[in-house]
């Protein structure tokens, strides 16, 4: 806005210098009101120019609008002009400019700096649960609790009971709330599919109780619950589980199912359920180990090996399977 | 640096507690404002979010003649999304408030007292902070420097979200009515506004600490599940403890915080003698620290021994929320040994079940499993002066406490008391190292969740009544010597005086 006032200006000074040649004046008199309204003129085109020029050609002062000024001042009408015809369509047509405002990067491969680390950073030995037993340091005990976060929840849930009866209430505190965090977090979805339950219909009915039963058998599997408690968790993933078994098309509802009564202590029931599942198309390799478990409480231990030995050689050689081949075949 | 006169003896700051929560600091801190009539309190409440808190709990007491809340989320709710950008901002200050809070390297006295005069000068806006070139400055340097996340933004807009919650306090500063002292119940952003309160009126300025701040936030921020975790953490595997950079820049933050008001704040006060260690260890100064020990109100409890049923009632009692942190399943399982030891035995559970229902069917389901029906009950919520004179033990299975007061009242009610090792109970039941003459034991102190030595505890107490009569009246003795509410009273009274610098 200011700019259109500094030309405008700028036009009107350039118009009244040429009324200098019109009045009757001396040569000096015209020669000075000429030479104040031009340069009065080009001091306005070179303002208004520069307040609209790009950072780059603003600075440093005074060269840009000293060198317009002296176009416009040096070279009557037409330096005016030409600054005009030049800088104009510059200024109030620019080229468009190239609209790339975000550039998208790959993650950097590797680590994106050294990280810094303890001087001890790993507990590689001795095991966490040692270290929480016998480290005389609080720090190393806490640190040893944050080490199971990247541990498979049913592997770090013994070692943070373990850690609940530690003699430092940080431990104490840290593991209760690692432990109630996990726990919360099935229970609320517990909860969730129990709310839905009461107003679902047809296939999604079944979802949920097949949900349910993996929710409760999850509670159980890794530990969270114990005593009277896993009692009830159980039996409440049995009784989910039992209403997906009828509906075609998830074998993996009987294995499940089988699993349950398993740890229930229901052996045939369990050993029931598998035959269903391999009946439904589960592959026999996948059941074997449980099998082979209820055979080996049945006291059945020719069957032990029969069940094992139908395991592929590669899932023997790994762990939890390496050590129980060894040992059975 | 200022001269108004004061509206008030004593300024509280307080972070999340009264008067909007019910609880243990919150009751302490109306116990205290009620129990000093003849001082006069301002009052600032800092929360987190307006719609966290619902109602005001407690009545404000006449003794309270200002009170303002702040809301640490509204610090953060710039009214223009794009305002004028670019402004240039105080360089130096920025860099200042960086290497403090966030530099893992150094931590430097000059530079914490640096930040405070900033702070309390008032001179730092929230431009400064979110929209200045130098902020920005900063900011990128310490992303380069020593951000070991690939994730700029993440580092960005931690920084922002951490120091807008600053600039707010620095302007409460400034607004504050002025008072003679100041008293923060926590260190944190209540403790932080304190240190910057005492820089600008050059007052004394108390700490109380019920918990530990900067303990519990740590804990909290180790799991948080609203710090993003970077791409690569997720495919870690390594047993190793590193914390994302991120996590490490909030605990970062409020160790460096908690940092400024322990050297801000003289006295320094815990409610015992394991919490003070453990404020000492955070950078208090010893000569600084001293415990003030809660107490209770001995009036209500005057008749209590008359109300006792003649000799031991077989009665154990669990009192408290039944809640996972009071580990009522432990009482449960120990009742299963006391009652087959002591048929007559009864074991009661008195307090809400509301908080989490779960818990409570779960608790009653291990009774069930534990053949315990009709020998272990719920009573619910119960007042606390009629219940406690019928129970023969008062049992505390806490997974953690600081002081519970609730012994002190078992104590007041005569009933001896069997805890788990936690907090200062220890030092309740068994005294103080420094006790003199030290009176024994008011009961037995076990470990945390060992239901079986619990079960051992209660059985050797209600069994054996010599040792039972012995600790009835070392709790009585204690808790008029040591924990009344009147002592508490006395000493905060002395402290205000000598802080307030009047009477």
């Amino acid at each position: 806005m200011i700019s259109k006032w500094l030309f405008s200006g700028a036009l009107l000074f350039e118009l009244s210098s040429w009324a200098a040649f019109h009045e009757r004046l001396s040569v000096a008199q015209a020669t000075s009101l000429y030479l104040g309204a031009h340069a009065a003129s080009s001091a306005l085109l070179a303002a208004g120019i520069w307040l609209l020029l790009p950072r780059r050609y603003k600075l440093p002062l005074p060269w840009s609008p000293l060198f317009i000024f002296c176009l416009a001042f040096f070279v009557p009408v037409l330096g005016a002009v030409g600054v005009a015809a030049a800088l104009f369509p510059a200024l109030y047509l620019p080229r468009r400019r190239q609209e790339k405002s975000w550039d998208s990067m790959g993650l950097p491969e590797l680590p994106f700096r050294p990280q810094e680390r303890g001087k001890e950073l790993m507990f590689n030995d001795g095991g966490l649960q040692d270290v929480l037993r016998h480290a005389p340091d609080t720090e190393k005990r806490m640190a040893a609790l944050f080490a199971t976060r990247r541990m498979p929840s049913r592997e770090a849930i013994p070692i943070l009971k373990l850690a609940l009866r530690d003699s430092a209430d940080d431990v104490r505190l840290l593991a209760y709330s690692m432990l109630d965090k996990q726990e919360s977090e099935i229970n609320l979805r517990i909860e969730t599919a129990l709310r839905q339950l009461a107003v679902a219909e047809g296939a999604h009915l079944t979802a949920l109780h097949d949900a349910l039963a993996r929710w409760y058998w999850e509670l159980a599997y890794l530990g969270l619950a114990q005593g009277s408690v896993l009692d009830h968790v159980l039996e409440q993933a049995r009784e989910h589980a039992q209403r997906t078994l009828d509906v075609p098309g998830n074998p993996y509802a009987h294995v499940l199912a089988g699993r349950i009564a398993l740890e229930q202590g229901r052996l045939e029931a369990a050993a029931d359920h598998f035959s269903h599942a391999e009946a439904a198309g589960v592959g026999v390799p996948t059941l074997a180990p449980f099998r082979a478990e209820i055979a080996f409480l049945q006291g059945r231990y020719a069957e032990v090996r029969q069940q094992l030995a139908t395991l592929p050689s590669e899932t023997l050689q790994r762990p939890p399977f390496a050590a129980l081949a060894k040992y059975w075949l | 640096m200022q001269s108004e006169t004061p509206i008030a003896d004593i300024c509280l700051l307080l972070e999340g507690t009264w008067p909007y929560v019910r609880g243990g600091v919150s009751s302490w801190v109306n116990q205290l404002i009620l129990g000093l009539p003849d001082f006069t309190f301002s009052v600032v409440f800092i929360g987190g979010q307006r719609e966290a808190y619902g109602e005001r709990q407690y009545r404000i007491p006449a003794n309270v003649v200002h009170i303002e809340e702040h809301f640490l989320e509204s610090a953060w709710r710039p009214v223009e999304a794009l305002g004028r950008v670019g402004h240039e901002g105080a360089g130096e200050t920025m860099r200042q408030m960086h290497r403090y809070l966030h530099d893992p390297g150094i931590q430097d006295e000059a530079l914490g007292e640096g930040l405070l005069d900033t702070l309390a000068s008032g001179r730092l806006c929230l431009e400064d902070v979110l929209r200045s070139r130098s902020s920005w400055e900063a900011i990128t340097e310490g992303y380069t420097r020593h951000c070991s996340d690939p994730s700029f933004v993440n580092y960005f807009w931690t920084l922002r979200t951490m120091h807008a919650p600053i600039v707010m306090l620095s302007q409460v500063a400034a607004r504050l009515p002025r008072a003679r002292a100041l008293h923060s119940i926590s260190t944190g952003y209540a403790g932080l506004l304190g240190a910057v309160l005492q820089r600008r009126w050059q007052c004394a300025y108390m700490l109380s600490e019920h918990g530990i701040y900067t303990k519990e936030r740590k804990i909290d921020l180790a799991q948080a599940s609203w710090i993003s975790e970077g791409p690569d953490e997720a495919l870690r595997t390594g047993l190793d403890t590193e914390f994302s950079y991120i996590r490490n820049l909030w605990i970062r933050f409020f160790e460096r915080i908690g940092l400024l008001t322990y050297r801000a704040a003289d006295p320094i006060i815990s409610l015992y003698a394991g919490n003070r260690q453990r404020q000492i260890a955070d950078g208090a100064h010893p000569s600084r620290t001293r415990v003030i020990p809660n107490g209770i109100a001995m009036a209500a409890w005057t008749d209590a021994l008359q109300r006792r049923p003649a000799g031991i009632a077989p009665v154990v009692g669990l009192v408290g929320r039944v809640v996972p942190i009071k580990d009522v399943k432990t009482f449960i399982r120990a009742m299963r040994g006391v009652v087959s030891a002591i048929p007559e035995a009864e074991g009661w559970v008195v307090g809400p079940e509301e908080e989490d229902r779960a818990y409570a069917a779960e608790c009653r389901s291990l009774v069930a499993s534990l053949g315990l029906e009709g020998k272990v009950k719920f009573l619910g919520f119960r007042q606390i002066h009629d219940l406690l004179p019928n129970l023969g033990l008062m049992v505390l299975t806490s997974i953690s406490e600081a002081q519970p007061l609730v012994i002190l009242e078992a104590w007041a009610a005569g009933t001896p008391v069997v805890s788990s090792d936690v907090g200062s109970c220890r030092e309740l039941i068994e005294g103080a190292a420094d006790e003199s003459p030290p009176l024994g034991c008011a009961g037995e102190v076990v470990a945390i969740a060992d239901p079986q030595a619990t079960a051992r505890a209660i059985i050797g107490l209600l069994g054996n009544p010599e040792r039972w009569r012995a600790a009835q009246a070392v709790g009585l003795e204690r808790v008029n010597r040591y924990y009344t509410e009147a002592l508490m009273l006395d000493r905060y009274r002395n402290l205000y005086r000598n802080a307030a610098g009047r009477r």
